[in-house]
């Protein structure tokens, strides 16, 4: 994930900038739905080979980790991690039902790649400005799958595991409570921010919940 | 078959497998041939868009396939309107506002649909995102569409559509536009709720209903 890979200990942050992943235009083919790569009409094709290189070059990655204790877990859906962090979701519930720690994850691509998208976008440039957008959230996929692979090898040695993520807005987790799960984080400054719609700014930007559970 | 079927029967497949250039050089080859522009768009661009748009809700074509085509019809139709004004008057069908409501920053999903509502023939209004009720308001009081078009991405966000439908009342506007939504979060229960009328669930269904309601209206 990153040149210093040691983890956060219970009850503290830790913060790093992972390395930029390297988008394959297949990839942002693929999540604009084409399985069949082949009938990919050719200008197409070219435009996402294009946004495929320029993509990484503007990925500034950065992710921010904290573990800490989950304080209840009400199947009826009330969630307490840490001091005194409250949610409110029966899938988290379900999540985190057997796990005594979890991991909140807050990871960012920066602000160039969707001020990028979005130029394309404002230009009339729709067909590129789509797949740069879509190339950012291959990217940010590339970047969880390296984290989450990342914490499972680290759990392993312990003998546990990682559940897979899951962030405000999934599921039945009110996208409201982006706020309330940032501030897990406490006074560690963040390369995130939350606006009023709970959208979180740089818009690529993804959060999240893993819980550490015993490996079966 | 007159030649210039032939180049208006090409032009639209041009257009339909999304290719700008040979698009553009073959409107020239119709104007030249003595095509009306009028012809151009509604033997040709339209029915283009109208394929576009039943291949994209059979899933033969996906979101780049579709921007592709439209990129075509709106470079055609760059070198063809012009022309409108010196031959008969192409009169749209009716006029579209679209908008994504405030607070919320998605481009993507109202961009095709203005593209889709261009392509069915109508004049369109294109306010951008984190768009405010007032604002709407004064476009609507401005423009006069017949159709006011809003978008949202975000389970918070969505409920400004009522907003912007409350503020249309008060305004004493609501019975002059029909008002369609659409986006990931809501659908056709929410639209009844917030007194909309009509959920589009993709870009040419709303198209396509833009166009039935103006068509029946103005009957």
């Amino acid at each position: 994930v990153s040149a210093d890979r040691a983890l956060p200990l219970p009850g503290t942050v830790r913060r790093w900038a992972p390395i930029a992943p390297v988008v394959p235009a297949d990839l942002i083919l693929r999540l604009q739905k084409y399985r069949d790569l082949a009938r990919v009409p050719r200008a197409i094709r070219l435009i996402a080979d294009a946004v495929a290189s320029e993509a990484s070059r503007l990925l500034a990655p950065e992710a921010v980790l904290w573990r800490g204790p989950v304080t209840e877990v009400d199947p009826a859906g009330a969630i307490s991690i840490g001091d005194a962090h409250h949610f409110h979701s029966r899938a988290l519930a379900r999540l985190l039902a057997t796990a005594a720690e979890a991991y909140v994850v807050v990871l960012t691509l920066g602000e160039g790649i969707d001020e990028r998208a979005r130029s394309m976008l404002r230009e009339q440039l729709l067909v590129e400005g789509l797949l740069m957008d879509t190339a950012a959230w291959a990217a940010i996929e590339l970047l969880l799958r390296d984290v989450r692979r990342f914490l499972l090898d680290q759990e392993r040695v312990g003998g546990r595991s990682v559940t897979h993520r899951l962030g405000p807005g999934h599921r039945d987790w009110p996208v409201t409570e982006q706020a309330a799960l940032l501030r897990v984080f406490g006074e560690v400054p963040l390369p995130v921010s939350v606006n009023e719609s709970a959208c979180m700014l740089p818009r690529k930007s993804v959060s999240g919940v893993y819980g550490i559970v015993p490996a079966s | 078959m007159p030649v210039t079927d032939l180049i208006l029967k090409d032009l639209k497949q041009r257009v339909i497998d999304g290719e700008p250039e040979p698009a553009v050089a073959l409107a020239r080859e119709a104007l030249a041939a003595g095509c009306i522009p009028d012809v151009i768009f509604k033997e040709a661009l339209f029915p283009a868009m109208d394929e576009v748009g039943r291949r994209m809700q059979c899933h033969e074509y996906f979101l780049p396939e579709v921007l592709m085509a439209a990129r075509s019809m709106q470079a055609c139709a760059a070198v063809v309107r012009p022309l409108l004004l010196k031959g008969p008057a192409l009169k749209p069908i009716g006029t579209a506002l679209a908008c994504t409501v405030a607070g919320d920053l998605h481009d993507i999903g109202r961009s095709l649909v203005c593209l889709m509502l261009e392509g069915a023939g109508f004049s369109v209004i294109d306010l951008g995102n984190d768009c405010q009720p007032e604002r709407i308001v004064a476009a609507v009081r401005e423009h006069q569409p017949d159709i006011v078009a809003l978008s949202a991405m975000l389970t918070t966000t969505m409920l400004n559509m009522k907003r912007v439908i409350e503020a249309l009342k008060a305004a004493d506007l609501r019975d002059r536009v029909h008002v369609m939504i659409g986006g990931a979060p809501v659908d056709d229960k929410f639209a009844q709720e917030i007194g909309a009328d009509f959920y589009g669930d993709d870009a040419p269904g709303g198209s396509n209903h833009a166009r039935d309601y103006v068509t029946s209206a103005k009957a």
